[in-house]
């Protein structure tokens, strides 16, 4: 092969990679914003009133253990006529039994339901809350009055057996794998406890409104968002169960999902730019 | 340099001979006798009893108000760019109904492995003669196609108070077929869809069916389909032929039509034997031993098949399954 024709293929080549390199300079425009800020909890207001079949009752008082999922979703707008706390705008209503669809721009959660490794721990346990197994046991023992038991019924008392049940069967060796414990999420800023939020990738228009609520416990701590049958597989010997997860339509029809005791934004946080940090306070305790 | 531009000139004639071929002999080509976007009109609400009698000759019966107890056509392939289908209606009965199309006669896909099974669906089909369509439907005010003249879908949108679109699929139907009981899906070549929609509150209100076509079958051309509305769930309706539960090949039968509207010599009895083959004992061969005995109604003929063919019992075919006989011992 000539000299000639290797330089012009060289030519040839250095041109080809200007042309492709133009394309590295396409910008798509996209609306699409991680919006960040903080979620509030009054601390009177997270206070949760739990009893037994005895019909003894008790108070959880300033513990963020309590507190269940933070649903977060970034809408078009809250309307106040919908219930009895501003909501966020319906779409059109396709199923009377649901309500309308309120089609979130974006969302996100503080705190998920993480599986506590026990059938007795299902839809009970939630990311964020415990730094070490202890917690979870020390909490469930003597805040709930249900302690962790294992799946034969016996309560688990110590921690270093929880963590070896949960690396076992969730097949881990390192803490840092598993939802249940790791960093606390609220930290107690006097009259609050409050989380920061990140709401990743939602679609972005000046005048979207940031609403959330959390899903507190039920007197028997359950919680309204998780559904016990979703969620992955626990096969294990005679062990065999659903380990829960939340219902995927959460952030579509909160409505449907908020209870007596849950904890709503009063004041949905109006974003006139996807800079703009926000700080929803979950100011508002419904009560039936 | 005169050998590398002769090599270069070499290889753009070559690159140009691959452009000799279009693939378009793998299209079927439109029919003119009949139309690729097809309006039926409206269909009756039929009863459980009344379906088990449908078949070409006993549909396409009008009542006093224009409406088909059900209905069997056949669809022309479009130009290749526009979608074709059929559209037709049903009112609400203010409960469930059940709707269903069967395309074409069955499909099965050859099975290659060890064992009897090998043997049960072993046979292979005739992938000529298969055709497809994808049922939707939803209530008529949100169709957006022009019956008979355009296949459209069920798609509206909202405008939300930030002034975003969000377009929304107003589509009441959601498929099931026999081969994905309980799953959201589309069933693929010859094989019957059907999809429960609740009417509640709604008696009296017209609802669109839309059959979009997907593939027409190679060997004529025509595309031919048997429908029908049924009251209650699908889910309520029993097996053809053989037994089974739920809607399958056998709860619509002859709707492999030819031109004349009638169905296809020998197609009935194909089906039910599938039907059989997927009820009766796998080590009953009955499939096999109907194809054995009527090859041009299934896949190609070599030495496999003649292999498989030579080890069944074909001489007791008849007396094992009386009502495909007919049809078997005409060949």
């Amino acid at each position: 092969m000539s000299s000639e024709l290797l330089r012009r293929i060289g030519w040839a080549g250095a041109l080809g990679a200007v042309v492709l390199a133009t394309g590295c300079q396409y910008q798509e425009t996209l609306s699409n914003y991680d919006l960040k800020g903080v979620v509030r909890i009054p601390k009177d207001m997270a206070a949760v009133t739990m009893s037994d079949l005895t019909g003894e009752s008790w108070t959880i008082e300033n513990d963020p253990r309590a507190i269940g999922p933070v649903y977060l979703g970034v809408y078009a707008s809250i309307d106040d006529s919908l219930y009895d706390y501003p909501h966020p705008s319906w779409g059109p209503v396709l199923d009377a039994s649901k309500g309308g669809d309120t089609y979130p721009y974006g969302g996100t959660s503080a705190g998920r339901f993480a599986w506590g490794c026990y059938q007795a721990s299902v839809c009970k346990t939630i990311s964020g809350r415990y730094d070490n197994y202890q917690s979870v046991l020390d909490f469930f023992r003597d805040q709930v009055h249900q302690p962790i038991t294992d799946d034969e019924g016996n309560e688990i008392t110590s921690a270093t057996e929880y963590q070896e049940r949960c690396f076992l069967i969730e097949k881990v060796t390192s803490d840092d794998e598993l939802d249940l414990v790791g960093p606390l999420e609220f930290e107690d800023m006097g009259d609050y406890f409050e989380a920061p939020a990140e709401i990743m990738h939602t679609w972005f228009e000046p005048g979207v409104s940031v609403w959330g609520f959390a899903d507190m416990p039920s007197a028997a701590f359950t919680f309204s968002t998780c559904n016990p049958s979703g969620g992955d597989y626990h096969s294990y010997y005679n062990e065999r169960y659903y380990k829960g997860t939340n219902y995927r339509d959460v952030l579509n029809y909160p409505g449907n999902y908020i209870g007596e005791g849950d904890l709503i934004s009063a004041v949905p946080e109006v974003m006139d730019s996807p800079d703009q940090e926000f700080t929803l306070e979950l100011g508002y305790k419904y009560a039936l | 340099m005169r050998s590398e531009t002769a090599l270069l000139l070499t290889l753009g004639l070559a690159s140009l001979v691959a452009c000799d071929r279009s693939g378009t002999e793998l299209l079927p080509q439109p029919n003119d006798n009949f139309p690729s976007v097809l309006e039926v009109g409206q269909l009756q609400v039929v009863s459980v009893a009344d379906l088990s009698s449908a078949s070409s000759s006993s549909c396409n019966q009008q009542d006093a108000d224009g409406a088909y107890n059900c209905y069997y056509g056949d669809l022309s392939p479009t130009d290749g760019v526009t979608q074709g289908g059929a559209t037709f209606e049903f009112k609400g009965t203010g409960g469930k109904v059940c709707v269903m199309v069967d395309p074409e006669a069955v499909f099965w896909n050859q099975f290659i492995g060890s064992e009897d099974a090998a043997i049960q669906w072993g046979y292979p089909d005739n992938n000529t003669d298969d055709g497809d369509l994808d049922l939707f439907s939803g209530l008529s005010t949100y169709y957006t196609g022009s019956p008979g003249i355009e296949i459209g879908n069920f798609k509206g949108y909202y405008t939300d108070d930030l002034g975003r679109q969000i377009a929304i699929d107003y589509v009441e139907c959601f498929n099931e077929s026999p081969y994905n009981v309980g799953v959201e899906a589309h069933a693929g070549r010859g094989s019957p869809e059907y999809c429960t929609i609740d009417t509640a509150g709604r008696e009296g209100i017209l609802y669109t069916v839309v059959l979009s076509t997907f593939s027409v079958p190679l060997d004529d051309g025509l595309l031919s389909f048997g429908s029908a509305v049924v009251d209650g769930k699908c889910s309520a309706i029993g097996g053809g032929v053989g037994g089974g539960s739920g809607i399958d090949e056998c709860t619509l039968q002859g709707e492999a039509l030819d031109e004349a509207g009638n169905t296809k010599e020998c197609t009935t009895e194909l089906e039910q034997a599938f039907c059989l083959n997927s009820t009766e004992s796998s080590s009953a061969h009955v499939l096999t031993r109907f194809c054995c005995l009527h090859p041009d109604m299934c896949g190609p003929s070599d030495a496999s098949t003649a292999e498989m063919c030579a080890n069944e019992d074909l001489d007791n075919f008849c007396l094992d399954y009386p009502q495909l006989c007919d049809c078997a011992s005409d060949n």
